[in-house]
């Protein structure tokens, strides 16, 4: 049997076992636990020993790893998220989550387009049930079906693209849609940040960090065809990254729902991916191996990274959640304090999912940026002025994406607690965080294995491009060593601090300009923190406010409320199914009830049906 | 002498950018007697041959736009109380990106055209800066409410529109470009003396208000 | 050894240890416009010196970035110096790209600046971070489109050559040139704090951005604090002066005794700036920011009318 299925078939296995023993919740979650570590512990050793017995990975194993990581990490966080929040239905949960888990893996390694597809279903289906496991949050039912039907719509165009033999483009198309469902491309994004928050964080992880990933799997190995025109891959990928990159960022900036607001990001991350494959396309249309290579590099880079950074950063909102029993960052503050571990290794993934050095996500969003530059001084016209709109708006992006995250660790982590679950919540337990750290840990490795795995890696994808990995590797080898010497630097101005001030420390209260009694309620919460971005904005998020200034000297209540909905809900989809709800009520009006009416829709159908069949045969 | 026709030209470019951005009358003002005086230079490093009517034109543009008629909206605007606030129809972003989208189609189009022969190389330069130079005014006198603010959104356009002449013309009509400046002269002086008027009869000059004239409902409403 | 080494290590050196004076130039110019003698030149170490040997105050708030911040964005800070040119000497660590590696650098800076000052939960220093996190974002557009012009113009993303072969061929260049080093001019004011953008000197926390940022800093976190701001407006300072030396046209003692004056002029024009203008409106900077991206793409604009005869 080929060792590929062997760690899909002990997640199903522990699925049907988790399922047969769910009367017994610890034993449905050591069977469903064990044999998904031992599945996925297995997937990676595999893939170790392959390496090292010089066969190359594939572009499969590429897309299984980060899959593979982070369903370990999700299934260990599980054990303790689950505590107190659903232990008794453990068994439904690890057999649902080891069947996504087994079908993420079938996806990547699967042989036909039969068993992708099949695979593809059972993945969203069992999330689907995910989605709905938590009973006590009022939006999953709501969430679970907005997911249900983006699932079902994407299948449809996937089984439209499998059993239709298409042209080039129109295959591009249908797997854009059926894919792109998954993905989030814009108007296409509407369950992500629905479905993400709702379900437990463990699968928000495995949903956000890599099952959305996948839809560029598909779309690599379904929709591209090597006689297609790769301009017109690349032109439309880099298109459709430079709107949700930006949109989906300023969104992200918007929430005050810790997971929503993860999930907007995760929409913005695929659209750099978006960017970097398009240019990665467009290198290869415009003949500019350096930017194909660029583009290639930097989409395996930061597919690397988002997965492993954002699946722990959705780790550590679950952590929050279970301590604080909210994912409302206006009711958090002064986590850090009170939660060390949890609190430091989440700001680790932050910095690292914003792309800032010394951490791995810089050498990703850096790959993608060398091949926007590579373009703009291509001296090709129209790729040279998209290049520059491309860098100005993941520019932008960047940014963007600082400041949301500023916003979350300084609202929900700094400070004082702005509410009194967050002023009592304690630590969870110590694997929990140990998942996270170990998660971040091999994010930072990427640093330093990135120039080695793209000098080995680029040598047999493109071996025409040897030359171009060569030089990406040194470039990228320099970055890492440029980081470890500010780290180092920055390791030891901490030593000297700690050294030097060990006797004249004083804890005092905030000076805050002489108030003697600051209190939280003075600090800036998470809405107010991005007031004047969301103003800024406002073109695109139109908020709806909810304002009761103060009045008076001795001013009672103020109020202050802002409620953003999703710009792809409330410009399309609302009016769309506006207007199939309307049209339907119509049609509803032929269900009179009359057996007469009935009788005549029967004869005048009738009736068509042989003028049809008379017109047809002449 | 190339050197500087460019330095002017970018001068000229990039006052056109800030008079999107700025929020005070008096600095849109400023800007535009700045182009003024640049069209008071140019005129002579730009010449070829004719030189004397070259003179004529960047002295009179050096007097009329860079000094006169910037003083007399100044003027207009002291006399009438003009709040120094502009109100702008389009924000300042969007009006920022409207003029560095209405410099990159000016740069494609002069990129288009035959200069006619023997026009120097600053003078290749001066053609799409002029054709920015008129969109911006255009973008003026459309995006922003003041009437003072669409006077000077006629004066950049009418400086774009010298800055064109000052750079393709080989013989330079004097009593041409003596007329249109005549023409704004006398624009200006109307304009100056009508909101003064209009000031003292309703004591707000917003050019939006106009269109309570039109012949609609709510007009025949107000006159009840 | 070779030359290049010394010349960029020297300058190095030299650039960490002059940099505090330039705050005390900028005081310097506005204290003669304003009609006053005004603190010493070197003020900044004395204050530095002071800082030193005092107690260092925590906030009971906080949960620990305040006591890592200053020595983050102090290394940081450093190492971004250490990327860029000196005097014309490019730098060892120097390889293709890290003209970004430079910006993120003091990007990371920027945002444990952010995330210490929310950890004390401070009201104003949350205004301070709020303000800055927004305008930085749009500083970073200006900033990249900054490096866009000096990337396609140099055909290179290694700061050595983005900075210094700006030259030669680019005397002809100078138009577009001058106009990007006003852009990036406006970015220095921004980053660092300066009127129009923000106003070092008010005592209004309330109109404040960075400074808002740095309340409860005090002793040696805030003597590196204020040590990193100075070097960071040095830093700057060399790159717009890199920026406008043509290289190749001076003997070495000339580019760098250019490569001084450039910065100490640099240091002289923004103190003119601080004293002839009034701090912007908030609302107001966004639009300055967006007019600093857009003049590197009008000199592009420049460079390719130039070089094609037109734009397709």
């Amino acid at each position: 049997m080929n060792t590929l299925y062997l760690p899909s078939t002990l997640a199903a296995a522990g699925a049907a076992a988790a399922w047969l023993s769910g009367r017994w919740p610890k034993a449905a979650t050591s069977c469903g636990l064990l044999s998904v570590t031992a599945g996925m512990i297995f997937g990676i050793v595999d893939m170790i020993l392959r390496t090292k017995n010089g066969i190359p990975l594939t572009a499969s194993d590429i897309f299984a790893l980060p899959v593979m990581i982070l369903t370990l990490a999700a299934a260990i966080h599980s054990v303790g998220y689950l505590k107190g929040h659903g232990d008794e239905r453990s068994g439904s949960y690890w057999c649902f989550f080891n069947l996504t888990a087994a079908a993420m893996l079938t996806v990547v390694f699967a042989g036909s387009a039969y068993t992708f597809l099949l695979a593809w279903e059972v993945m969203g289906a069992a999330s689907f049930a995910l989605v709905l496991f938590d009973r006590h949050n009022e939006n999953s039912s709501r969430a679970g079906w907005i997911y249900m039907i983006a699932c079902h719509a994407g299948a449809a165009f996937l089984i439209l693209l499998f059993f239709f033999p298409y042209t080039p483009g129109w295959m591009f198309l249908l797997a854009l849609l059926g894919f792109g469902l998954k993905i989030g491309f814009p108007l296409l994004h509407v369950w992500l940040p629905e479905a993400h928050p709702a379900a437990p964080a463990p699968v928000s992880a495995l949903m956000s960090g890599a099952m959305i990933e996948l839809g560029f799997y598909g779309i690599f190995r379904f929709g591209i065809q090597m006689t297609g025109d790769f301009a017109l891959y690349g032109w439309v990928l880099l298109g459709l990254g430079m709107i949700s990159a930006p949109a989906g960022i300023i969104f992200a900036l918007a929430q005050k729902n810790l997971k929503k607001l993860l999930a907007y990001s995760s929409i913005e991350n695929m659209g750099i991916l978006s960017c970097a494959a398009g240019f990665a396309f467009l290198g290869v249309a415009y003949q500019l191996p350096a930017m194909t290579v660029a583009g290639v590099c930097g989409f395996l880079v930061h597919l690397f990274n988002h997965a492993l950074f954002k699946g722990g950063l959705f780790l550590g909102a679950g952590s929050v959640y279970k301590a604080t029993g909210t994912l409302d960052m206006d009711q958090m503050g002064g986590l850090l304090k009170r939660m060390p571990g949890t609190g430091s290794y989440f700001i680790l993934h932050a910095l690292g999912l914003c792309g800032l050095p010394p951490f791995a996500g810089f050498a990703g969003e850096f790959l993608i940026y060398y091949a926007a530059f590579t373009g703009l001084c291509s001296g090709y016209a129209p790729l040279m002025w998209i290049s520059l709109a491309a860098l100005v708006l993941l520019a932008l992006t960047g940014g963007l994406a600082a400041a949301a995250f500023a916003k979350v660790i300084g609202t929900a982590f700094c400070g004082e607690p702005r509410s009194e679950a967050a002023e009592k919540a304690q630590e969870v337990p110590s694997f929990m965080n140990l998942v996270i750290f170990v998660l971040f840990l091999t994010g930072c490795l990427m640093l330093f294995l990135i120039p080695y795995g793209i000098e080995k890696t680029g040598g047999y994808l493109m071996p025409d491009y040897e030359t171009q990995y060569m030089e990406l590797a040194g470039i990228t080898a320099s970055i890492g060593a440029v980081s470890f010497i500010a780290s180092v630097l920055t390791g030891i101005f901490i030593i000297l601090r700690v050294y030097g001030c060990r006797k004249q420390e004083r804890i005092a209260l905030t000076w805050d300009c002489g108030y003697a009694k600051p209190s939280a309620k003075m600090a800036y919460t998470a809405t107010s923190f991005t007031a004047t971005m969301v103003d800024f904005f406002s073109f695109l998020l139109r908020p709806r406010k909810k304002v009761t200034p103060p009045q008076g000297i001795f001013s009672g209540t103020a109020e202050y409320d802002e409620n953003i909905e999703d710009a792809g809900l409330r410009t399309w989809w609302t009016p769309v199914f506006k207007f199939f709800t309307f049209t339907a009520d119509k049609i509803h009006q032929l269900q009179s009830g009359s057996l007469h009416f009935y009788l005549l829709v029967i004869v005048l159908t009738l009736l068509g049906m042989i003028i049809f069949a008379v017109k047809g045969g002449n | 002498m190339n050197q500087f026709n460019e330095l002017l030209l970018a001068v000229f470019l990039l006052s056109c950018l800030m008079l999107a951005i700025s929020s005070r009358l008096l600095h849109c003002i400023r800007y535009a007697a700045l182009q003024g005086i640049v069209l008071g230079i140019l005129p002579l490093t730009l010449a070829q041959g004719h030189f004397e009517g070259s003179l004529v034109m960047a002295l009179v543009n050096l007097l009329v736009k860079g000094i006169g008629l910037p003083l007399l909206i100044c003027r207009a605007m002291h006399k009438a109380g003009i709040n120094r606030e502009l109100e702008p129809i389009a924000g300042y972003t969007v009006s920022a990106l409207t003029v560095m989208l209405a410099a990159l189609a000016s740069f494609w189009f002069a990129g288009k055209l035959t200069l006619p022969a023997g026009a120097s190389e600053a003078a290749g330069f001066a053609v799409p800066v002029a054709f920015t130079t008129v969109l911006t005014g255009l973008f003026i006198v459309i995006a922003r409410k003041k009437a003072l603010t669409q006077i000077i959104g006629f004066l950049i356009f009418e400086n774009g529109i010298t800055l064109f002449g000052a750079a393709v013309m080989r013989e330079h009509p004097v009593i041409v470009e003596l007329g249109i400046l005549l023409d704004v002269l006398v624009l200006v002086f109307i304009m100056g003396i009508a909101i003064n008027q209009i000031n003292r009869e309703f004591s707000h000059i917003d050019s939006d208000r106009l269109n309570q004239l039109d012949d609609i409902s709510e007009n025949t409403e107000v006159v009840k | 050894m070779d030359n290049t080494l010394i010349r960029h290590i020297s300058a190095l050196a030299a650039a960490l240890f002059f940099a505090p004076l330039l705050p005390g130039i900028i005081n310097k110019v506005k204290a003669f416009f304003a009609g006053r003698k005004g603190p010493r030149l070197i003020q900044l170490y004395f204050d530095l010196a002071k800082l030193l040997k005092k107690e260092v105050i925590v906030s009971r708030s906080s949960g620990g970035i305040i006591r890592i911040a200053p020595s983050v964005i102090l290394a940081f800070t450093i190492t971004a110096a250490a990327l860029l040119p000196m005097g014309g000497a490019a730098s060892p660590a120097g390889f293709a790209g890290d003209a970004l590696l430079f910006f993120y650098l003091l990007g990371t800076c920027r945002i444990f600046s952010v995330l210490a000052a929310m950890d004390t939960a401070s009201s104003f220093e949350g205004m301070g971070s709020a303000r800055e996190v927004f305008f930085s974002a749009l500083a970073e557009v200006a900033v990249f489109t900054v490096l866009a012009f000096l990337a396609l113009s140099a055909n290179s993303l290694k700061l050595a050559q983005m900075l210094c072969s700006q030259g030669v061929d680019s005397w002809m260049n100078f138009t577009p040139v001058l106009m990007t080093a006003l852009a990036m001019f406006l970015v220095l004011l921004a980053e660092n704090c300066r009127v129009p953008f923000d106003d070092p000197e008010t005592h209004l926390e309330l109109t404040m951005i960075h400074e808002a940022m740095i309340l409860d800093y005090s002793g040696t976190d805030l003597a590196a604090i204020l040590y990193a701001s100075s070097l960071k407006l040095w830093i700057f300072a060399a790159f717009i002066t890199s920026l406008l030396i043509p290289p190749g046209v001076f003997a070495v003692w000339q580019e760098t005794a250019l490569f001084f004056a450039g910065i100490i002029a640099i240091a002289v024009l923004t103190g003119i700036v601080e004293s002839s203008m009034a701090r912007f409106r908030f609302l107001k900077v966004p639009s300055l920011l967006i007019a600093a991206a857009i003049m590197p793409v009008l000199a592009l604009l420049f460079v390719i009318f130039f070089l094609n005869g037109g734009v397709q």
